[in-house]
């Protein structure tokens, strides 16, 4: 047995053994253990180096407060900053102390602690700033940091659950099992969810009775009949740990019983919330409250009647409140020397316990742990030295109010209990038991029936009898002895009284300000401890309130939650939702290189060869278009088919070409501007009827442009008799381009294809290679170019059919890097390039696809407005390198004289150009359209490039081969 | 402990999605019509779903297709659209025990059986892209853009 296992008591299996290893060294413990109770069972005091000075630190808590011990797991389950007190223990855990080298017992990083004075709160933000703080920030952060991230990700696999219910009951301590069971036995939809291993909560870790008997019997009692009604899911080791807007709760469930699943998230949405999560203890601020054997006084007794883990021989305790005097009691009767109970309220008594009234601790003794206590009066006067290795301090219990919190409901300060209660709520919720003050365990249990009957409309029921042990306190917010000296308000972060000072005198008094300053309330453990001490010093130091301080903001997450459990299955091929079209495993096959082209959809960049480099490769497809013929996946892009008799009405309101001069069988290119007169989108549409078309969108804007169009008919238009389909996904098209694109085509359909029977921008309907299809006669590389339309079961029979048919003529397949390539010599806008939400259609030199002969449309106002003002625009243009084989980075900046200033306009794309064999660009230029010829300078961080202003057109600039 | 869940699919069926005024359309096509939006009706294999404002949606067994085109493409109605959709969609069966813990990894709507009941459905969010949910038998309908099947399928793997 572990040598400070008490013979008997707790609640672990004594029948069963676990095996684990702490830094190298073989140890113990049971089923029921936690880390922290099975190295406390072994001995261990120390358990890592502080976050800044180094000092030892043991564990101090017992549960999600713990605000000093953190350790590492090595192995196939590795985790850095583990909370030993909230960790299981598992057979062949195999656990590492953190931050201390060579070791936590003797760790060379406490020098750090030998010139504390030169380092307080903040001290980087002003020592290190020159020449760069980034020079320094190494050093500071290894001397400063945590655990190691794992070398290996953990094995297994996350998931992430949705759930609603009626009653989302936070804690099953005595408040919240009491409504998880009234609430249940009204037929409700409950789901329970509480932090601990086991349900109880406070009942666990202390001797109280219910109906006469133990707590435990009625707890087992309420779970087991919450485990038979079907209408409760009942959570265990699971934190709820944020809670956002309409009811939405997330909650960590750490242990699920289920294969490989490491941890489960739950999004719960509630229509109510019973935040019954308990209160937790605080520290007491006093010179050495951090060394290894101080502990917060709930914890001890925890350790010794949950876990039979006697945490010292000969124990002191420290307390402004009467819960400390309980805990003395059960110390005793666990068979610890109990060798004073100091009480700092002068007024406090009790006959059973040597009790020194109206003192405090003035520090503790010890090196590597506590050896023993001075102490004095409060009010001043002789010291005198207690021998001990345990103290055991109560400043006091701040109800759980952080879920409250985060829900953005208020708090009041409350003398009487000298914490923060919950106030107005904010959402559909009730703060019951301890979270709401309520101290006593039959106002628990009383609060946690009553909440639920109030909000159900139920009689209040029957409530088990139970005491309500007296609770007086006394704020203690540090003793005098603690300036100038090692006394800590946040141990995780090293943040001692001074530092508080210290910041109050620098002007960051508001307690969000010291916040910031002194990172008080940071960190794994989130301030739980001490963040109330921070506000009662900063009363103290501003003769203020506490209430009138104010709390900083609780934000989630409520307890450390790792990334899987956020989220959940999104990893591997289900990391992201892409698209893929019916063809996207033919491109891998041909060792296409495939990545997101816009809207998810993941589309080939462009098909390497062998040998080949990747200009060559672009180079390759581009010219085949060029001279040849090639296909291309065109499956994304966007198509709607509008029909009714106001379909022309709505074309022409939200697109900036006319159409009622169209022609079925034929279309027309035009733009979507938004309100404010800025390019949205392009495409062509196709008349099929007098009242029907069909409208294509660009792939990234396809999703948009339906959105913006059933926006027009169900909000500002309701009245128009017009239907809008999507058909993106039900009709894709294989484009077939270049100059041999018409002899391909002709092999696999009767079609007649002669410029006179199918004109540029026509659309026909046929058989292309057997198949139902419409073919549109468009281009968007300056070439002869048929979109074929099919249904999307049949693409990859229509891509087969065209990669046979044009195998004489040397088809081949490119991607969107050479179709990039083939739309800038053709000086085609493109989304994200040309068009970044900036342009009109006139900055484009488009001012002919604004239809004149028409009625208003979505964007012309603005337009009209923004030329009347007569400002200078950023205007497209082409750019030549004046150095032919020089590139010009996309998106960089164009500045007058290449000088450092305000740049004038930016490169938008540039390409090697196949037909000019140099590379060529284009780019928005202030009053570009009249610049040409000029010399503009694009400024990199390092040099600038020169290049000439031209047209932004550098093949067929009169549009001869693409309608020929 | 692993699931109890078996997950067929991607599949097509026949769709047909119906917008404007569904009774230009005739009743003898059409199942009866559902009472109210987010509600279905079933008849010979085929659902008739209210999705929304003035939008219907029709599925039906894949062999169904061809008769159900050849009557309802007939069809041209001032008010009314009918558009065969059925590549469009990619549809997904769960059954099994824990079929309703898969969908509550799926969806974030509220699929208990006393919110959402056999004649009810919903074009909501699966897996964080649109899709439509209805239940089949003890099971349930998962329906996503087809581009997106290999990312659900993936999704739904990662369950079982």
């Amino acid at each position: 047995m572990a040598p400070e296992r008490m013979a008997q008591g707790g609640r672990i299996d004594r029948d069963r053994v676990l095996r684990f290893r702490f830094d190298g060294r073989g140890m113990t413990g049971h089923p029921g253990d936690t880390l922290a109770s099975a190295l406390l069972a072994n001995g261990v005091r120390i358990v890592t180096r502080s976050f800044k000075y180094h000092r030892p630190r043991g564990i101090m808590g017992a549960g999600v407060e713990e605000p000093a011990a953190l350790a590492a797991l090595a192995g196939a389950q590795g985790q850095g900053n583990v909370v030993p007190t909230t960790l299981p223990l598992r057979d062949g855990l195999e656990v590492r102390s953190i931050h201390g080298w060579p070791s936590v017992r003797c760790d060379l990083g406490a020098v750090a602690g030998l010139v504390s004075r030169l380092i307080p709160a903040g001290f980087y933000y002003k020592t290190f700033m020159w020449p760069d703080w980034h020079l320094f920030e190494p050093a500071i952060r290894k001397a400063a940091g945590l655990a190691p991230v794992p070398d290996t990700p953990p094995q297994g696999r996350y998931e992430v659950r949705n759930a609603q219910c009626d009653l989302l009951i936070v804690g099953a301590g005595p408040a919240g099992l009491m409504a998880a069971v009234v609430a249940a036995r009204a037929g409700a939809r409950v789901m329970l969810a509480d932090e601990g291993l086991e349900a109880g909560g406070s009942l666990l870790a202390r001797p109280a009775r219910i109906d006469g008997a133990a707590a435990m019997n009625w707890v087992a009692a309420a779970v087991a009949e919450l485990a038979a009604l079907p209408n409760v899911t009942h959570l265990q080791h699971a934190t709820a740990w944020g809670w956002r807007e309409h009811g939405l709760v997330m909650v960590q469930e750490r242990a699920p019983d289920h294969r490989g699943l490491i941890e489960r998230g739950w999004r719960v949405r509630a229509r109510h919330v019973i935040c019954a999560t308990g209160a937790i203890e605080r520290m007491l601020v006093f010179p050495g409250n951090d060394r290894p054997g101080v502990m917060l006084a709930s914890a001890v007794q925890a350790y010794i009647n949950r876990w039979g883990v006697r945490p010292g021989r000969r124990a002191v305790v420290f307390t402004n409140n009467d819960s400390g005097h309980d805990v003395a009691r059960e110390l005793r009767a666990g068979g610890v020397e109990l060798a004073a109970v100091i009480d700092s309220r002068a007024g406090a008594s009790a006959d059973d316990l040597p009790l020194l009234a109206g003192q405090v601790v003035q520090r503790s003794l010890g090196w590597r742990g506590l050896r023993g206590v001075e102490v004095a009066p409060l009010s001043g006067g002789k010291t005198q030295r207690i021998a001990c290795d345990l103290l055991a301090v109560s400043g006091g219990w701040n109800p759980a109010v952080h879920l409250h919190s985060q829900s953005r409901g208020t708090l009041r300060w409350d003398d009487t209990i000298a914490a923060f209660r919950p106030d107005r709520t904010a959402q559909p919720s009730a703060s019951v038991g301890a979270a709401d003050g309520r101290f006593g365990l039959h106002q628990a249990l009383q609060s946690g029936a009553g909440a639920v009957a109030a909000h159900l409309g139920l009689a209040m029921p029957d409530i088990p009898q139970a005491e309500d042990a007296p609770y007086r306190i006394e704020p203690l917010w540090s003793v005098p002895s603690a300036t100038g000296s090692k006394a800590f308000v946040d141990l995780m972060n090293d943040v001692t009284l001074d530092d508080i000072a210290l910041a109050n005198r620098e002007g960051y008094g508001a307690v969000e300000h010291a916040k910031r300053y002194t990172t008080a309330g940071m960190a794994l453990d989130q301030g739980k401890t001490g963040n109330v001490n921070v506000i009662g010093i900063l009363a103290g130091l501003q003769d203020a309130a506490p209430g009138q301080i104010g709390t900083t903001t609780f934000r989630a997450p409520y307890t450390p939650v790792s990334f899987g459990t956020i989220a959940g299955g999104r990893a591997g091929p289900a990391l992201l939702p892409y698209r893929h079209t019916p063809l996207t495993d033919w491109h891998i096959a041909q060792g296409a290189v495939i990545y997101e082209a816009g809207a998810r959809w993941r589309r080939p960049g462009y098909y390497s060869q062998p040998g080949e480099s990747f200009q060559q490769t672009i180079d390759r497809e581009a010219r085949t278009v060029r001279q040849g013929v090639a296909i291309y996946d065109g499956a994304p892009l966007g198509l709607y088919a509008i029909e009714g008799p106001d379909a022309l009405r709505l074309i022409e309101h939200a697109c900036t070409a006319r159409y009622g001069t169209l022609a079925p069988g034929m279309g027309r290119y035009g733009l979507m501007l938004t309100e404010d007169g800025l390019i949205f989108d392009d495409g062509v549409t196709f008349r099929l009827a007098e009242d029907r078309f069909l409208l294509s969108a660009s792939t990234g804007n396809a999703d948009a442009v339906g959105l913006h169009l059933e926006k027009i008919l169900q909000i500002d238009r309701p009245d128009w008799r017009v239907r809008v389909v999507n058909l993106t996904q039900q009709w894709m098209n294989a484009t077939l381009c270049g100059p041999r694109a018409r002899q391909v085509l002709a092999r696999l359909t009767d079609m007649d294809l002669s410029t006179d029977a199918f004109p540029f921008m026509g659309l026909r309907a046929g058989q292309v290679a057997g198949l139902r299809s419409r073919v549109a006669r468009v281009s968007f590389t300056g070439e002869l170019s048929y979109e074929i339309n099919v249904r999307q079961r049949d693409l990859p029979t229509l891509w087969d059919a065209l990669l046979q048919a044009g195998a004489q003529d040397g088809i081949i397949p490119i991607g969107s890097e050479a179709n990039h390539v083939l739309r800038v010599e053709k000086g085609f806008l493109s989304l994200g390039h040309e068009v970044d939400g900036t342009v009109d259609p006139y900055d484009l030199g488009m001012g002919w696809a604004m239809a004149a002969k028409k009625g208003d449309f979505i964007g012309l106002r603005s337009v009209r407005l923004r030329r009347a003002s007569g400002l200078a625009r950023r205007e497209l243009v082409g750019l030549l390198p004046e150095d032919p084989e020089v590139s010009l980075p996309e998106g960089a900046p164009i500045t007058p004289g290449g000088r450092r200033e305000a740049s004038e306009g930016l490169v938008t794309a540039c390409v090697r150009s196949v037909v000019l064999d140099r590379w060529v660009g284009l780019g928005l230029l202030l009053g570009g359209h009249a610049r040409r010829g000029e010399r503009v300078q694009v400024r990199l961080p390092d040099r600038t490039i020169a290049a000439k202003v031209v047209a932004p057109v550098f093949h067929d600039a009169d549009g001869t081969r693409m309608r020929e | 402990m692993a699931y109890d869940l078996t997950i067929t699919g991607p599949a097509r069926r026949t769709v047909f999605e119906i917008k404007g005024d569904p009774s230009a359309l005739g009743s003898d096509l059409l199942p009866p019509w559902p009472d109210r939006p987010c509600r279905l009706t079933r008849q010979d294999d085929r659902a008739f779903l209210w999705l929304g404002a003035h939008r219907w949606l029709l599925i039906a067994p894949p062999d169904h297709e061809d008769g159900l085109d050849a009557a309802l493409s007939a069809v041209h109605h001032p008010d009314a659209s009918v558009v065969l959709l059925s590549d469009s969609l990619a549809f997904f069966t769960l059954s099994g025990r824990d079929a309703d813990v898969a969908m509550s990894i799926a969806c974030p709507l509220d699929l208990h059986p006393g919110a959402f009941g056999p004649d009810a459905c919903a074009q909501t969010d699966g897996f964080g892209v649109r899709a439509l949910v209805l239940r089949q038998g003890d099971g349930w309908l998962l329906a996503v853009e087809q581009a997106y099947a290999p990312y659900i399928a993936a999704q739904l793997a990662q369950i079982v």
